[in-house]
């Protein structure tokens, strides 16, 4: 149809200005048909992302919305002072806070190290790539009850860890119910120890795509090791770093279930809840049913999450530059 | 610097792992490249060119026999001490890095009182981008670089720490047509003035011949002739060398010796004076292009029918300085081979006519024995 009418505005000179509007009505139609084309996603994210998000935003600022009446007392910044007062709230940002500064830049040197160990060795190269690789497919249950066997103290026994503390006349240290360093050391070792395999595989991958020429290009000129990883690897390998620093910072900050794998539902009563843990118990927890501060924790760690992850992005950028 | 090399050999295992026998890539190279000269080492692809190149620059180690740089003997000091400058096929320039770094990488590296100061390299790094003029591109980054400054940027980065050697992998193939001549001309330029001895790699012969002082012909790891190229051109030691030199390439027939001619198919076409006391025997017969001479007719007209070689006339091609015959033979080494004559384009030749006649030059003929391939006359 519109191919019939693009053509006959070319019929003749003397139709005047009759042709043109019609090649811009053509024009509109085509990107009209584009549009058509994009709603099946548009209204997808519109339904899923778009209007809870918008939601989400309405809830925070309204006092004491109540979801089964549809009321609220009022509008204003009064769900974000309270959050922002909750002694509960407060350690679930010094606990994401803790999690995501040590595990981050952790695991991401370890991956680093792991992946250059693993891309050195020639035998059983397939081997060890698989063995690293697990954890990333086993279960969670699976391996929170690995790291129950291996930390938890039970009236049987005291946990594989502290067995091995005790040869060297150390310990017991309660790593599940005991003091606060000691839970957060279980933490971020657990949270390392999950995060590792999808980090190696990435920088395995990057290390193996650097092409061999550059290293021979280096021998020739004399360079050390140590200044081909500096000023070879490195900055080849940058923009998959940069991806899993910050894919790593927004996934820590998110951080939850492994909590919980850990140390069960009551995070605040274990004093290792996290912001998500927060919101999560301000909508279906025991003293749930507060969907206005659960709206306006969210949003506070949305802040957080968008800030790093701009900075992130800018920090990369200039490097990249130089 | 004189390079040496004295049985120099390299085996690879072979990739396919249940066949045994390894790989010959260098077979007993024995051999002088002479000080500040610009060597070519010439041969089909596989034939174990790069790896001599890397066996030179210490990327490879030998299975056998030594390597000396003057009177050093190098065949155990790994690359990193050899002082060698290498431009690598595909230039292997650093991306992250512009021009500038890229080229003072090498100085960077410097240990001891052979370490420099910012200045100095800044110094140094400019002097090799002078030699290579692009010193105005001293910012860029590699991707912003069309393919013969990379080359360029290359080359200085070799040369930027006053190598013994200068190595270049396949220099030209990475670039087009009439750039590979202007680089070619370069390289040559380059050698000449900083008299850095200098191997290259190619499997081009109108490059090899173009630019060195000598050329390696090779083939199948062993060494076929080396000589200055007009000589390797004109003498050729056995068929693959005729071969592999010249374009367009070298016409081979089948031919025998016979009663103190040359014969091919069942003409006399070289007579006692050029066969001398060989005996009779069966034989390949090789023509450069340029030795195929029309013979001028009666009346002054090229008339293409007469004299010694009679062959069968397929196309006329007009290149406009010259002319190319495209002819036939029966007795083509490979029958159905389009054949070439190089002729002047003072020439007319009627392109309807069946048959074209040619004399020979003596010198632009060669005769190979058919078993051993060697050169006969």
């Amino acid at each position: 149809m519109s191919e019939i009418t693009d053509k006959s505005s070319f019929s003749g000179p003397t139709s005047g200005n009759k042709p043109a509007s019609m090649a811009v009505f053509v024009k509109k139609l085509r990107s009209l048909k584009a549009w058509l084309y994009l709603l099946p996603a548009l209204l997808f994210l519109g339904i899923f992302m778009v209007y809870p998000l918008i939601d989400v935003l309405v809830y925070s600022f309204e006092e004491g919305y109540n979801s089964a009446s549809q009321t609220s007392f009022g509008t204003g910044w009064f769900n974000y002072a309270y959050v922002l007062h909750d002694p509960y709230f407060l350690q679930a940002v010094k606990n994401t806070f803790l999690i995501v500064i040590i595990t981050v830049p952790l695991s991401t040197l370890l991956a680093l190290l792991i992946s250059l160990a693993l891309n050195s060795i020639k035998k059983l190269k397939e081997v060890f790539q698989t063995i690293f690789f697990l954890p990333y497919v086993t279960n969670t249950l699976a391996v929170g009850l690995v790291f129950m066997i291996m930390f938890k103290k039970t009236p049987y026994t005291d946990g594989l860890i502290n067995m091995i503390l005790a040869i060297f006349k150390s310990g017991p240290v309660d790593f599940i119910d005991g003091p606060y360093w000691a839970k957060m050391f279980v933490m971020c070792f657990y949270t390392i120890w999950v995060v590792l395999p999808f980090k190696v595989l990435i920088l395995t991958s990057a290390l193996a795509s650097v092409d061999e020429v550059y290293y021979k290009a280096a021998r020739i000129d004399g360079t050390s090791r140590f200044r081909q990883f500096t000023h070879i690897t490195l900055p080849m390998i940058s923009p998959m770093i940069f991806y899993l620093v910050i894919t790593g910072f927004i996934g820590a900050f998110k951080a939850y279930s492994d909590e919980v794998a850990i140390f069960g539902t009551n995070l605040n009563s274990a004093g290792m809840n996290t912001i998500v843990g927060y919101v999560y118990d301000m909508l279906y927890g025991d003293a749930g049913g507060y969907p206005s501060y659960a709206a306006a924790a969210a949003l506070i760690l949305f802040a957080i999450v968008f800030t790093i992850t701009v900075v992130n992005l800018l920090i990369s950028k200039k490097t990249s530059i130089r | 610097m004189k390079i040496r090399f004295e049985g120099l050999t390299k085996r690879f295992p072979n990739r396919d792992k249940r066949i045994k026998t390894e790989v010959v890539a260098v077979d007993h190279f024995t051999f002088e490249i002479p000080d500040g000269k610009l060597v070519g080492l010439l041969g089909p692809s596989g034939c174990g060119k790069s790896t001599a190149l890397n066996l030179i620059c210490g990327l490879e180690t030998p299975t056998e026999g030594r390597l000396f740089f003057d009177e050093d003997d190098v065949t155990d000091i790994p690359a990193e001490n050899r002082g060698v400058g290498m431009v690598f096929q595909s230039y292997a320039l650093y991306p992250h890095l512009n021009v500038k770094k890229n080229i003072m990488f090498p100085l960077q590296n410097l240990k001891g009182d052979k370490k420099m100061t910012k200045e100095q390299m800044e110094q140094k790094a400019l002097e090799a981008a002078r030699i290579v003029q692009i010193e105005e591109l001293m910012d860029r980054r590699p991707n912003e670089m069309s393919g013969g400054q990379q080359q360029r940027v290359a080359i200085a980065r070799a040369l930027v720490k006053m190598p013994r050697v200068l190595l270049l992998d396949e220099p030209l193939s990475n670039l087009d047509a009439r750039l590979r001549i202007q680089t070619r001309e370069e390289i040559k330029r380059i050698q000449n003035e900083t008299k850095i001895t200098t191997v290259f790699v190619t499997h081009d012969q109108e490059e090899a011949m173009s630019i060195s002082d000598i050329i390696v012909v090779m083939k199948d790891g062993a060494i076929h002739q080396i000589g200055k190229p007009q000589e390797v051109y004109d003498q050729p030691k056995n068929l693959f060398v005729a071969k592999f030199l010249g374009t367009p390439p070298i016409n081979v027939f089948n031919g025998k010796i016979e009663g103190g001619s040359l014969v091919i198919g069942n003409e006399k076409v070289l007579g006692k004076d050029f066969v001398k006391d060989t005996p009779n025997q069966e034989v390949f017969v090789g023509i450069r292009p340029e030795g195929l001479l029309l013979r001028e007719g009666k009346d002054g007209k090229q008339t293409g029918s007469e004299g010694a070689f009679t062959t069968e006339l397929l196309a006329i091609e007009v290149m406009g300085r010259d002319t190319s015959v495209v002819f036939s033979h029966t007795a083509s080494e490979i029958a159905g081979t389009r054949h070439r004559a190089i002729v002047s384009s003072d020439n007319a030749i009627d392109p309807e006519k069946k048959n074209v006649a040619f004399d020979l030059n003596p010198k632009k003929v060669f005769v190979f024995s058919k078993d051993t391939q060697e050169r006969l006359l």
